[in-house]
């Protein structure tokens, strides 16, 4: 074998190299473009009926990790790259078995958008066609975490009575901040009216930049109050007030404080001024869909609600008021007493026998946004989807409190 | 010096080492595409392959066959690179190392050495492999499985299931070989090139080759009735690991016949067989016993059926006239 062999065997090897490796990384990125392009596409096929998007992407976070019950994540987008929501895939054991759902989570991890049970055995679905459709129904833009309406029920039925306010008409009435307040945030509050008493109150605020509520960023830390977080403060006083039925018993001071609620270190007047709006709007039956329809506050929200307008506390009256209701409610009603607080974050632990009045699927009765009433005459199954619902808000949670 | 040389003499002034690394050469685009679909472990049973091939061909030679001792052809490097790219990823070692053992010294020095064999050294040791370790054969992998995964190397326990998808369409599978397959086998246009590198050194000879495709095409239809479709046989051409013993197997010079009508028949009996082994027997020894059935009878083949010499007819023709 000569030099000249050598030389042309080493040139057409080098070649031969080149070649076969260009193609294989042609043919590996034409590849991975076609994958994608496929992948895109199974994903619309999958997921698109709970969240039309563009484009899909498969979260890898170490979140997942600590949820494992949370199979998959993917965060979804529009034609512009806009986020649109999540798509979460959650499998988790209940009371029923193993339940396996797939929903869809508004983009600021706030709102379930849609939701669907994907059962193991065809024959015997959890729910019929018809109930999974009234259960998507409600669910539907609902506020996470979700709760069963009964189980609201039984955790606002209060040890002692106090009469009601005379001319409450029932529903859920709405009422929000004409402007946010210095720190951002729009205050908006939400009471329920059933028997022609108050049964549930919520109080939070919405960051107008950021979009995020007051009682999630104080949970992440991310809004600071002196004393507990301002979540656990406001639900210590919403159920306060389910329990003493008139705002006039917080027993609120001319600079807007109380100081008869345990824990409540807040001021809360603006909360007093939403809570009288909701009261004169079930005094007339003015509900929170006709006020969300009407376009709120700023295009008449007083229009609407003011044929016999109730006025806003002044703060001397309430001081005064507040004086004289101190001495009767102060002593007797601590929210200690009432069992209506339980833990520091309002979970009942230990040889507590009623965990349920204190917390939903681990997550303290402060942070449940929305009631369902579920299906009647499935109230396990109902429960059992609710669970997965929170535990994806626990993942939402803990995820975007990650990212942020 | 003047070297005595064994069968087969070639009739041009190339050398047969020459040809051997040329055919090495050949080899080298499917062997690249190997070692980058399955990574490191390629290199690792190739060299196992080559090494054991090579000492045991040159020791063994020396022993049994002083007068050709000193004689290096390659074709050792070439039976080692061939069985390395005609098995599963996760084969391991061992018996790569008794295969290639098993290939040099049963197959090759037994029968008189490098010339002499009748069967295809790389393709008795492949199907050595499938009596010694038919689980590791059976069970194929898919590309990027494991491409830095030397654990399982001496167990040959597979890294992942067989049943792993490729998100491939079936024309770039075709293409791009990348399916779970022999290391070496799944990649049409690697395997092409090879091809073009045997055509550019004149070391191709087509008789074979292509009446074993063309009989394959042919009998593809009937076999297939339900699934006839070119991108279907194509599939079904480089997932069985058909091709590569298509363009480098049935050319081998010591166990294929001499003359091109030997040639072309040798390849429509291998075409058929292989087809029958499809058909009624196991779809992977369809790659392997029907060269190794036809291997046996080259000798035949070339006692009735040999090489006309050169210009025959127009000798015969002056002589007449």
């Amino acid at each position: 074998m000569t030099r000249s062999f050598f030389k042309g065997l080493t040139w057409r090897a080098v070649l031969a190299l080149l070649l076969s490796l260009g193609f294989l990384f042609c043919c590996l990125v034409r590849s991975r473009k076609d994958g994608d392009v496929r992948e895109q596409e199974h994903f619309k096929q999958e997921y698109g009926s709970l969240l039309l998007a563009e484009e899909y992407r498969a979260l890898n976070t170490d979140v997942l990790k600590e949820h494992p019950d949370v199979k998959a994540v993917y965060s979804a987008y529009d034609n512009t790259g806009k986020l649109v929501g999540y798509i979460l895939d959650v499998k988790m054991n209940t009371e029923i078995g193993e339940i396996h759902t797939q929903m869809s989570i508004s983009e600021n991890g706030e709102n379930i958008l849609n939701i669907r049970v994907l059962d193991d055995d065809a024959m015997s679905p959890l729910f019929s066609a018809l109930e999974m459709e009234e259960v998507r129904y409600q669910l539907q833009d609902k506020r996470i975490p979700v709760g069963i309406r009964r189980e609201r029920a039984v955790d606002v039925v209060s040890p002692i009575e106090y009469d009601p306010l005379l001319g409450l008409h029932d529903g859920v009435y709405f009422a929000e901040a004409e402007k946010a307040g210095k720190d951002g945030y729009l205050d908006f509050c939400e009471m329920e009216v059933r028997g022609g008493r108050i049964v549930r109150v919520e109080w939070d605020a919405k960051n107008e930049q950021t979009h995020t509520n007051r009682s999630t960023d104080s949970i992440s830390g991310e809004y600071k109050v002196s004393g507990n977080i301002w979540a656990e403060q406001s639900y210590r006083l919403c159920n306060y007030l389910v329990m003493v039925q008139d705002p006039v018993k917080l027993a609120m001071k001319s600079d807007g404080m109380t100081e008869i609620i345990d824990g409540v270190t807040i001021p809360i007047a603006p909360f007093v001024e939403l809570v009288n709006k909701c009261i004169d709007y079930s005094r007339t039956s003015y509900t929170k869909e006709q006020y969300l329809a009407s376009g709120k506050e700023e295009d008449g929200g007083e229009d609407h609600s003011d044929p016999t307008p109730t006025p806003i506390p002044n703060p001397d009256t309430s001081e005064t008021t507040a004086a004289e209701n101190t001495s009767n409610t102060e002593p007797s009603f601590t929210s200690s007493e009432i069992g209506v607080i339980g833990g520091e974050d309002g979970v009942v632990t230990g040889d507590s026998t009623n965990v349920l009045s204190e917390s939903i699927d681990g997550i303290p009765m402060s942070e449940i946004r929305s009631y369902i009433d579920g299906i009647t005459d499935k109230p396990a199954e109902s429960a059992a989807l609710l669970s997965t619902v929170n535990q994806a808000y626990k993942f939402m949670r803990e995820y975007l409190n990650w990212v942020g | 010096m003047k070297r005595k040389q064994l069968a087969p003499h070639i009739h041009a002034e190339q050398p047969a080492a020459e040809r051997y690394l040329y055919v090495m050469l050949a080899l080298l685009p499917a062997f690249v595409g190997a070692v980058f679909y399955y990574g490191i472990r390629v290199l690792v049973l190739t060299a196992v392959a080559e090494v054991t091939f090579f000492f045991s061909d040159y020791y063994s030679a020396r022993k049994l066959y002083p007068e050709q001792a000193y004689y290096v052809d390659y074709s050792s490097l070439v039976s080692g690179l061939l069985l390395s790219l005609m098995v599963p990823v996760q084969t391991s070692v061992w018996a790569m190392f008794l295969a290639a053992l098993f290939g040099s010294l049963l197959v090759k020095q037994a029968f008189g050495g490098v010339g002499t064999n009748i069967f295809n050294p790389a393709l008795a040791s492949r199907a050595f492999l499938e009596w010694i370790v038919p689980s590791q054969m059976a069970a194929v992998e898919s590309p990027f499985a494991g491409t830095w995964h030397l654990s399982s190397l001496f167990t040959g326990k597979p890294l992942v299931s067989a049943a792993q998808t490729v998100s491939d369409s079936p024309w770039m599978q075709i293409v791009s070989g990348r399916m779970a397959g022999m290391v070496g086998t799944t990649s049409i246009v690697l395997l092409g090139l090879g091809l073009v590198i045997l055509m550019e050194r004149k070391l191709f000879r087509f008789e074979a080759s292509l009446s074993y495709i063309l009989v394959l095409i042919v009998g593809y239809v009937p076999c297939y009735i339900h699934n006839v479709d070119p991108q279907s046989f194509l599939l079904w051409l480089s997932s069985g690991g058909l091709l590569l013993p298509a363009i480098f197997l049935l050319n081998d010079c010591t166990t294929t016949p001499m003359a091109s009508r030997g040639k072309v028949f040798f390849g429509i009996g291998a075409a058929i067989l292989t087809l029958l082994f499809y058909r009624f027997g196991n779809a992977t020894y369809a790659m392997i016993f029907p060269i190794l059935m036809m291997n046996m009878t080259t000798p035949i083949f070339d006692y009735y059926i040999r090489p006309q010499p050169f210009s025959k007819n127009s000798w015969y023709r002056e002589v007449k006239s």
